[in-house]
């Protein structure tokens, strides 16, 4: 299942991670972190399978200097809070 | 320890100037060594780079993609044996494309040259600009290549920000004495 639009748009990207994280449900039916959890549902939602290397959406887990637990195309960052790291807030 | 021990093999290295241009001098000094150079240009007619790669790296062969107009048959242009310049058009995705088709065609180590990154901005957003980075600093360290990515004139301390943590180390030009180095580690994947 891939969310449109385009990856191209930033402003539409942004609204699909929006749109995603409203659906997502931090349960445990999955193994790993939170984030972990988060990063896979948000790459399966934002790219199919047969996207181009140079068409899919980059959701990449962070540390060092970045605050966001999770980050989509490097501009979107989301901060997992509360127990159980949710509800994902995004800036 | 010099700039070329920090950029072994793998390194992705964002050089800033936002004062004027003095980039791409900076990286093709440093291509110089490599097995072969691949220099893509957005701003800089291929004729201009083969002259100013001509007087360095000479033993090395160069690949030019000229990304400044619509696509186009090969350029012939005045330069060594082993250079070649292809016209794969303006727009992100087809630069993109092409860049990644000659890192993998790459005989041995490249020394890559992007020119320029801020190019890629303005044509595209700051969001594309970061999957192209991404994509080439991977292909970069699994090869072992080396890759310098220019940007130069005013530029956005956030865009600069973002399109740094897909690269490993962050050059700035600047500074009155002489480039100043930072490395960009610690902001990767934990997974």
């Amino acid at each position: 299942m891939r969310s449109e639009p385009s990856a191209t748009d930033p402003v539409g990207t942004f609204e699909t991670v929006v749109g995603l994280l409203e659906r997502w449900e931090p349960g445990v039916t999955e193994t790993g972190t939170a984030a972990g959890r988060l990063q896979r549902f948000l790459d399966r939602g934002l790219n199919d399978d047969d996207d181009g290397v140079l068409d899919r959406d980059v959701v990449e887990r962070r540390r060092g200097s970045n605050e966001a637990d999770v980050s989509v195309n490097g501009e979107i960052g989301i901060k997992l809070v509360g127990e159980g790291g949710g509800p994902p807030s995004t800036r | 320890m010099t700039d070329e021990d920090q950029f072994g093999p793998g390194a992705n290295v964002l050089v800033v100037d936002r004062s004027g241009g003095d980039c791409l001098p900076f990286c093709l000094d440093r291509l110089d060594g490599a097995d072969c150079r691949l220099v893509v240009s957005t701003d800089l007619p291929a004729g201009q780079v083969v002259t100013l790669a001509g007087e360095r790296g000479k033993e090395s062969s160069l690949r030019v993609l000229d990304c400044i107009g619509d696509t186009g048959p090969a350029i012939k242009v005045d330069g060594a044996p082993g250079t070649t310049v292809s016209v794969p058009g303006p727009g992100v995705a087809a630069v993109g494309e092409a860049a990644v088709a000659a890192l993998d065609d790459a005989e041995g180590a490249a020394g890559v040259c992007i020119d320029s990154v801020a190019t890629f901005v303005d044509r595209s957003s700051v969001q594309q600009a970061y999957k192209l980075l991404y994509v080439l600093a991977q292909r970069v360290r699994r090869g072992g290549h080396r890759a310098f990515y220019t940007c130069e004139g005013p530029a956005d301390a956030r865009t600069l920000r973002i399109l740094g943590r897909a690269l490993d180390y962050r050059v700035s030009l600047d500074g009155a004495d002489g480039p100043t180095v930072r490395s960009l580690a610690g902001v990767g994947d934990e997974e």
